[in-house]
């Protein structure tokens, strides 16, 4: 365990390094940051051409936790990149596990979405009118931070699977979160689906994270906001799992038929 | 004229072989799906117009900032764009060609929506004036080829263009109006919708599909192109002043 | 003359903006340098001394600080677009080429930028590949390719404007054996047809085979200009014995280097007396394959620029 932090450890400096040539805190305020504001105001705005503030309540919110979902499966381009890159072989090689390495590869990503998500939960209700109940409302950080370790658990997950269909790495990370912002009740409730799509939006992450939210802000039963979020997590673990064993089978069968490329 | 045609056949043989290039297309169904969803939902049939016009407008500037802007940014990072300098003619005409080829099939979106719409929720908004309509959609392309070249040759300036692009957006879409018109947006933010020629667009098309004749349609759809054409115009003459200190300085990149 | 470059002096400004004011680095230090027409011209030098510097601005996509230079008559500045008529440029690895492209649209694109009208393009294009043999790959997509079949698609590339002179950088880069070999002899061929070719490269022994003269470079100055014998003669008065022995002969006076390849010794010595003595001593001890050789042009190199090629 000791040894997997250590790796964790150097494989988040790795990921800094390379996530801050490419972004400055300015750049990241200026372009990134403000572009997932906006958006949030983008369907915000929605909500007040309907006419009517409840729907600019839920649009506003769905959308304040949807935007992190972007950040939180960057890790499947990431994880592409570092095969590309030719590291693979050079980890299958090295004593320690390289799940670690590569699943761990976009947690400086995930932050960015956290933060970013954090930022228009703080800064975004005022201005559209949308009441909070604070103090309690400090809590919610710490969900959006549960929600986006479950979509990172589902974006790992997929990078598994793409590791293998290198080419399809930007149409996988456009789908996967699509899906997500599309589907989970970020702009309509689930119920709005089809039985058979909101079955499957009951497995995939954010459905119950941001029930969990939705229910916290409106003050509902502290129960439905725990159950709702015990199932975020639950959903998050499994898509990890799944994502360790695929990874690995891929690993394995790689060194079966020699498609770890050695040296690129 | 050559040349130009010369980059257009190139860029759709390039396109042909890059068919993940068309990533746009694949997002266009979720965008459909959630404005469509919000306005169903909402139980709003009148704003249905409003949610097919903003995938269609969302396409048409997809195409632009994922693959028309990324051509130039693509020569430099295959160092083509030395070899292109290196050559006796002119590199304007080229990429302009291959520019255009990317936007012509951002009228591609406008089909899918509809196909979409009426496949996954069984409706299809009516066109009442469809020549306005249609004269809209082709002056927004031939405006989004001009913008495109400024962006393009923007971009080849930049390191990280992709920080650029990410950012152009969704601060576009909500400035240019695509889906909730101009006038919900804060005052003082509505004259910098001006400038995008998309507002034009959208408000324009909008106007079309509604029933009540449309009023000043010249007017508006000289605004469009008379965007387009001055962001031609300046687009030329950046990749000009652009290619011209890449001589002087031997680096393409500003930073 | 096709190449006339006098006093060329090219430098960078570091830093950012537009115009950038930082700190000034020299790539080209008034380098004067003539190549004649038909030659095969060799740019030798270690990373950085400015051989790239150099082809760009006889290509014209790079202005010179100060100095001037002529290609074929036509001035780089003045006369770019003349120039550009007449110059092909070939570069080596993956660089410069459109994987997603075939071979022949690769060289049609480029046709077109060098004003050669359609239906030219197509024959020009398919004569091309004839020769380099690729009429059989000629509709397969470039990132398809081995190394060498790429090189010859940079090489089709370079020849679509039928240029006088090509600028070749770096060309065996990547390249295996045969192909290396391919490669030297079609260098010859265009040669033949009257064309000038320059080279920049780091392969010592491609450069002796296949160039007229080669100009040494260093820190954006010419250290010598030379047929590649002709610069081996220069290398002072060092003496080379080599022989297939593992003895040792470090400690004869005289001896400045000793190195063994494939078995083979090849001692480096001082003069003519101290490579005698390195002789006498070898036969004495039964040493049967023995014999003094001229220096090779990486001898020359490594004596005038230094064994420093990891420094930079």
């Amino acid at each position: 365990m000791r040894d997997q932090l250590r790796v964790l450890k150097h494989g988040l400096i790795a990921s800094w390094t390379m996530y801050s040539a490419f972004q400055t805190w300015k750049t990241w305020t200026f372009t990134w940051l403000s572009r997932l504001l906006i958006q949030a105001c983008f369907y915000a705005l929605i909500g007040r051409m309907l006419g009517s503030q409840q729907q600019v309540d839920y649009l506003l919110i769905g959308n304040v936790v949807a935007i992190m979902a972007i950040d939180a499966t960057v890790v499947i381009l990431l994880t592409v990149g570092e095969r590309q890159s030719g590291t693979l072989a050079l980890m299958v090689a090295a004593p320690s596990t390289h799940l670690t390495a590569y699943l761990g590869r976009g947690l400086v990503n995930l932050g960015s979405g956290v933060a970013a998500s954090t930022t228009a939960f703080l800064v975004l209700p005022p201005l559209f009118g949308v009441r909070l109940p604070w103090p309690s409302a400090a809590v919610v950080p710490l969900m959006i931070f549960v929600v986006g370790l479950s979509c990172y658990c589902y974006g790992t997950c997929v990078a598994s699977f793409v590791l293998g269909f290198p080419s399809a790495r930007w149409l996988a990370l456009n789908l996967s979160y699509l899906v997500l912002m599309t589907f989970c009740g970020v702009n309509v409730p689930t119920s709005f689906w089809p039985d058979w799509l909101r079955a499957v939006t009951s497995v995939l992450p954010m459905t119950h994270g941001l029930a969990a939210i939705r229910a916290f802000i409106a003050e509902g039963q502290a129960s439905t906001v725990l159950v709702q979020l015990g199932l975020e997590v639950c959903v998050g673990v499994a898509w990890f799992a799944v994502a360790a064993v695929s990874f690995d089978r891929m690993v394995r069968r790689g060194r079966r038929d020699g498609t770890i490329e050695f040296g690129g | 004229m050559g040349l130009f045609l010369s980059g257009v056949r190139t860029q759709f043989w390039l396109l042909r072989r890059q068919p993940d290039e068309l990533l746009t297309l694949c997002t266009i169904p979720f965008t459909v799906v959630m404005m469509l969803s919000i306005v169903m939902h909402a139980a709003r049939p009148d704003l249905v117009a409003n949610a097919f016009l903003a995938p269609t407008l969302i396409g048409l500037w997809g195409f632009a900032t994922g693959l028309a802007t990324t051509v130039l940014v693509g020569e430099r990072w295959t160092s083509t764009l030395e070899l292109g300098m290196a050559a006796p003619r002119s590199l304007h005409s080229v990429y302009l060609g291959r520019i255009s080829a990317v936007m012509v099939l951002g009228v591609v979106p406008l089909g899918e929506t509809w196909l979409l719409g009426e496949l996954l929720f069984g409706v299809t908004p009516a066109v009442h004036h469809p020549w306005v309509f249609w004269a809209a959609m082709a002056a927004s392309v031939f405006a989004m080829i001009g913008t495109s070249l400024v962006l393009a040759a923007a971009m080849l300036l930049s390191k990280n263009s992709n920080n650029y692009l990410n950012f152009l957006s969704f601060p576009i879409y909500l400035l240019s109006g695509v889906m909730v018109p101009v006038q919900y947006l804060p005052e003082p933010l509505q004259p910098l919708s001006h400038v995008i020629f998309l507002s034009w667009s959208a408000d324009l098309m909008r106007d079309a599909m509604a029933a009540p004749p449309v009023a000043g349609v010249g007017w508006r759809l000289l605004a469009i192109v008379g965007l387009g054409a001055a962001a031609l115009v300046g687009g030329r003459v950046l990749l000009a002043a652009t290619l011209r200190r890449a001589r002087e300085l031997g680096a393409v990149t500003y930073a | 003359m096709s190449v006339r470059v006098q006093n060329l002096t090219r430098t960078f400004r570091k830093g950012k903006g537009w115009r950038p004011k930082g700190d000034e680095v020299t790539a080209l230090d008034g380098l004067t340098l003539d190549v004649p027409t038909n030659e095969v011209h060799g740019l030798l030098g270690p990373n950085g001394a400015g051989k790239t510097t150099l082809c760009k601005i006889l290509s014209t996509i790079l202005l010179p600080t100060s100095g001037s230079a002529e290609v074929l008559g036509h001035d780089v500045v003045a006369d770019a677009a003349q120039v550009r008529q007449h110059v092909g440029i070939v570069f080596g690895g993956e660089r410069g080429l459109y994987g997603k492209l075939t071979a022949r649209q690769t060289l049609r694109y480029w046709a077109s930028l060098h004003k050669i009208p359609d239906a030219r393009a197509k024959v020009r294009a398919g004569e091309l590949l004839a020769r380099l043999g690729l009429t059989d790959k000629a509709d397969d997509l470039v990132e398809t390719f081995s190394r060498g079949m790429k090189q010859r698609v940079h090489l089709a590339r370079g020849l679509i404007g039928d240029p006088k002179l090509i600028l070749f950088d770096e060309p065996t880069t990547g390249m295996d054996p045969v192909a290396a070999r391919d490669f030297r002899k079609l260098i010859g061929e265009l040669r033949d047809e009257g064309r000038t070719i320059l080279i920049t490269t780091h392969d010592m022994d491609e450069a002796e085979e296949v160039c007229d003269r080669v100009t040494l470079i260093d820190k954006g100055r010419v250290l010598a200009t030379e047929s590649p014998r002709g610069l081996a003669a220069m290398s002072g008065l060092h003496r080379w014995v080599e022989a297939e022995t593992s003895l040792d002969v470090t400690a004869i006076p005289g001896v400045v280097d000793t190195e063994t390849r494939n078995g083979v010794l090849r001692v480096k010595t001082t003069d003519d007396q101290a490579a005698r003595a390195v002789l006498d001593f070898l036969l004495d001890h039964g040493v049967r394959s023995v014999h003094a050789v001229p220096p090779r042009l990486e001898d020359v190199y490594l004596d005038l620029i230094g064994r420093r090629g990891m420094e930079v």
